[in-house]
């Protein structure tokens, strides 16, 4: 399963209901709302595959991990695109 | 029942506590899709601005006849780049009454002078030039007889930016007949303004 990462020296600020995070990487500035930031938190902890963010999530909002899943399943390549999130792609090992 | 904090936090970096204000701000049984959208930039706003216009051509100290006031080139001038604009005629009467035009004697009053060089506007003074429709006829008066006069002309409160070369020369409309080579203002927000 693909884990995520969240990208180094990501600022974010509370706009209102919104959240502003600026990427030092792209220069870049993205409006999100709660649930992207909620990622994004549950990422500070460090890297973490889906299964793992959605069942955190799923205590913060108890909603069940299963509908938080369909619900940020689309959201990686939009993260990624702005540079706030990564894609860590585990370490190939080398048969013996 | 929510779990929605009533003021916005703001989360610093390695600020634990405000961390996980988002998380706490999540509305309790809902989970919304996340979205991101990326704010434009300001440059590409600046290109869009209507304003832009406004900041090029708006004088200080308001217009001179039909020509804005914005200065013209001087001996004390030593910018490479100006816009300028001059207003459009209409035609009241005649073979092409409604018809648009700019007055050379205008475009003959904003060339103004450069040190060392003989500066030529593509207009005379008593030469007139239609710009709508089917642009590019001169006529040299403004009486009804004749298949380019003017007839009749009143001031319409529009607006048209001329073309400056390198030179100086004011060498023609802006967007009508525009050259690349002349053009001063083809790379500005002027050039999204049509006739």
């Amino acid at each position: 399963m693909a884990r995520y990462a969240r990208s180094e020296g990501i600022l974010i600020e509370a706009m209102g209901h919104l959240w502003a995070a600026f990427c030092p990487a792209t220069g870049e500035t993205t409006l999100l709302n709660t649930e992207s930031v909620s990622i994004l938190e549950v990422l500070e902890a460090g890297a973490a595959d889906e299964a793992t963010i959605c069942d955190l999530l799923a205590e913060d909002c108890g909603v069940d991990a299963a509908t938080i899943a369909a619900q940020i399943e689309g959201c990686w390549p939009s993260l990624i695109e702005v540079g706030l999130v990564r894609e860590v792609r585990a370490a190939r090992t080398m048969p013996g | 029942m929510t779990h929605e904090n009533s003021t916005p936090q703001i989360a610093k970096p390695g600020d634990s506590q405000n961390q996980v204000s988002a998380r706490r701000r999540l509305i309790k049984g809902s989970f919304a899709a996340p979205a991101a959208l990326t704010l434009c930039s300001g440059s590409a706003l600046a290109a869009a601005s209507q304003t832009c216009v406004q900041k090029l051509v708006t004088p200080p100290g308001g217009g001179n006849g039909g020509v804005d006031a914005s200065p013209p080139l001087t001996t004390t001038d030593t910018s490479t780049t100006s816009f300028w604009r001059v207003q459009v005629y209409q035609s009241s009467s005649g073979p092409n009454n409604g018809s648009k035009w700019v007055r050379g004697l205008d475009i003959v009053s904003r060339q103004g002078v450069k040190p060392g060089a003989t500066l030529t506007p593509f207009l005379s003074s008593n030469q007139y030039y239609r710009t709508n429709p089917a642009p590019n006829i001169t006529s040299t008066n403004t009486t009804s007889s004749g298949s380019d006069a003017t007839g009749t002309l009143n001031g319409t409160g529009q607006w048209i930016a001329v073309r400056v070369d390198s030179a100086g020369n004011i060498v023609g409309i802006q967007g009508i007949a525009a050259s690349g080579s002349t053009s001063a203002m083809t790379a500005t927000c002027w050039t999204s303004f049509k006739v």
